[in-house]
């Protein structure tokens, strides 16, 4: 946990105690939101970049999963964690399968097991962070050489076969590569817009 | 229902007597007879039966007088009464019927009409036979459907009160988590301050006098020491409700009530646990050898409850020091589970109706008799056995037989 900036978390619950707890559990390791309602939740969201969010599931007016709906959409990038009593678990698993949810935790979860997960959650969340710009950085990487490849096939005397021939090639490579690369960065892009029940 | 129907026949004349017990006996009746009311009475007593003939006058006590104590008795079943009449005045047949007479007859009798008469009388007490009898059915079914509903409404309280009480074990075991935390740090801080003590106590010695003073007050040494200790102890205890309510919340399965797959050692288990209180305050021990069992489908909730009625009964019967335990294996087609008490045992000429609805041995007021009735509907709705050995004096098993899978899935368990 040496990474110079804190990974933002924010917490909803209905029940102050609940939020309070989980406040001094965490404020050593984490920069901390709180909302005791989905309406609340989602004004913070909207005003700062929040990396890994944590529900209840039952809450009056807006539910967890209900919640989190509507944080895919318009929030995909939070990592999303629901907390459940037993008996919410079937809503809960429905949210899980239809892709919403990095994890469930049940009440009364392990304080040590909840820091782990939260955790997990912040790397998840550089990790895709990561990856998404990994993937951008490597298309222009590849969109520059392809174009360098043109540049310099068009640059080369036309006796010089054998190497506009590799240059052809590497340009043809070069544009099926960019070709995988956009449709990763679709498939990233659809997932995230998928609909929530 | 063909079953031969008795007749009292209450006549003082020798003559009557002979004649209609002749036709009696002809039209297929078990006849009684009677000289006298108080004759008729003495017999009848002993020996009720629903159809009455009856004359009206009669020496000692008259026909009358009869019918009305018949009424008064107040029987369980309805008895039909025929009086035998010379009076034709209105007044007096008003008189008779008042008396509580069902139908009367005028002397000398027609014995045609007095089959008739009787076929009817005959009719009516089987109908109201009957009726009484599916009455019984219905009252007992009754019985067991509210008993079913206040289990079912008690384990829709377990259920709401294990969500509510999730929410504050979960807050307060993770302040506790966080208290210890810091206090540990602050502990910690103390002891690096402590480190600077011999500073102090040159630069600031009156400062140095009151730090030392405070430390000896709170016994620094101690709180150091027992505060981790403190600290495991409450967190020990909180795991302890926790469990509790979890034992509840999986015994009363209410999110689960519908058919599952379950191992039936945890369910075991879990369900001994409820009652883990009660075994320590009866001194009794459990002793638990759990076979390895293949999972089983069934109706969760009423196999729990099943056991939890097995496991109560047998903490009934068993004095303080005593064992009680559970057993379960495969035996290659069914799994088998056992439990066996060391208590006082059930009587030989009860052990064949242990199973009957209302059946009880227990005080007026103490339990309903539909415990092991319930257990046993349940068993067989499951495609499964149980049976009983028990000796008087030294303690009862329960062994109890379950497929891997109920015959059908629509059974109404």
């Amino acid at each position: 946990m040496s990474t110079p900036e804190k990974h933002s978390i924010l917490i909803v619950d209905d029940e102050p105690e609940i939020l309070f707890s989980l406040r001094s559990l965490l404020r050593r390791e984490f920069e901390l939101f709180t909302a005791e309602t989905g309406m609340e939740a989602l004004d913070i969201l909207a005003q700062h970049p929040i990396h890994v969010i944590m529900t209840d599931q039952r809450m009056p007016e807006m539910s967890g999963t209900e919640l989190m709906g509507r944080v895919k959409t318009q929030y995909p990038d939070a990592i999303r964690i629901v907390f459940t009593g037993y008996s919410d678990i079937k809503a809960v698993i429905q949210a899980i399968n239809s892709g919403g949810l990095f994890r469930y935790l049940t009440k009364p979860w392990d304080p040590d097991d909840l820091v782990d997960v939260l955790r997990e959650a912040a790397n998840k969340y550089d990790e895709l962070v990561e990856r998404r710009q990994l993937l951008r950085d490597t298309k222009e990487y590849l969109s520059k050489e392809q174009h360098l490849f043109r540049d310099m096939e068009s640059a080369l005397p036309d006796n010089n076969v054998t190497l506009k021939t590799h240059l052809e090639k590497h340009n043809e490579s070069a544009i099926k590569l960019i070709d995988r690369v956009e449709r990763l960065i679709k498939m990233q892009e659809k997932e995230n817009n998928s609909d929530v029940p | 229902m063909t079953a031969v129907m008795k007749v009292m026949f209450v006549d003082d004349s020798l003559v009557m007597r002979r004649l209609l017990r002749a036709f009696l006996q002809k039209w297929n009746y078990e006849v009684i007879e009677a000289t006298n009311g108080v004759e008729a009475w003495e017999k009848f007593q002993k020996d009720p039966a629903p159809l009455v003939l009856t004359d009206w006058i009669m020496p000692e006590m008259d026909g009358i007088e009869l019918v009305k104590r018949i009424r008064a008795a107040k029987l369980p079943g309805y008895i039909y009464v025929v009086l035998l009449t010379s009076k034709t005045d209105k007044e007096d047949l008003v008189t008779a019927m008042d008396a509580g007479a069902d139908d009367f007859l005028s002397k000398p009798v027609e014995h045609q009409e007095l089959r008739v008469r009787l076929r009817e009388g005959e009719r009516i007490v089987r109908l109201e036979q009957r009726l009484q009898a599916q009455n019984k059915k219905l009252r007992e079914a009754q019985a067991v459907m509210v008993e079913q509903e206040k289990l079912a409404s008690l384990g829709h309280l377990a259920a709401g009160m294990a969500h509510e009480i999730n929410n504050p074990i979960a807050y307060v075991a993770n302040n506790l988590v966080v208290l210890e935390r810091d206090t540990q740090a602050l502990l910690d801080l103390v002891a690096k301050y402590h480190e600077g003590m011999d500073t102090l106590t040159s630069g600031q010695p009156q400062l140095a006098d009151e730090v030392r003073k405070l430390e000896e007050d709170l016994d620094l040494d101690w709180v150091m020491e027992s505060v981790p200790r403190l600290y495991a102890s409450s967190l020990n205890g909180l795991g302890r409700v926790r469990d509790i309510v979890r034992n509840l919340r999986d015994f009363s399965r209410l999110d689960q009530a519908q058919f599952d797959q379950i191992d039936l050692n945890a369910a075991l288990e879990s369900t001994a646990e409820i009652i883990h209180y009660e075994l320590n305050t009866r001194q009794i021990s459990l002793k638990k050898n759990f076979g390895d069992i293949p999972q089983i489908y069934c109706y969760p909730g009423k196999i729990n409850q099943m056991f939890l009625n097995l496991f109560s009964n047998a903490i009934q019967a068993s004095p303080p020091g005593s064992e009680i335990e559970i057993r379960t294996h495969w035996n290659g087609k069914r799994v088998v589970v056992e439990v066996e008490d060391h208590g006082c045992g059930i009587a030989k000429e009860n052990l064949d109706h242990i199973f009957e609805p209302f059946f009880t041995t227990k005080p007026v007021g103490q339990g309903t008799g539909l415990g092991l009735s319930m257990s046993y509907t349940t068993v067989r709705d499951h495609g499964g056995t149980i049976s009983v050995q028990s000796e008087v004096g030294h303690g009862t098993t329960f062994h109890i037989e379950l497929p891997v899978r109920p015959p059908s899935k629509e059974s109404k368990a």
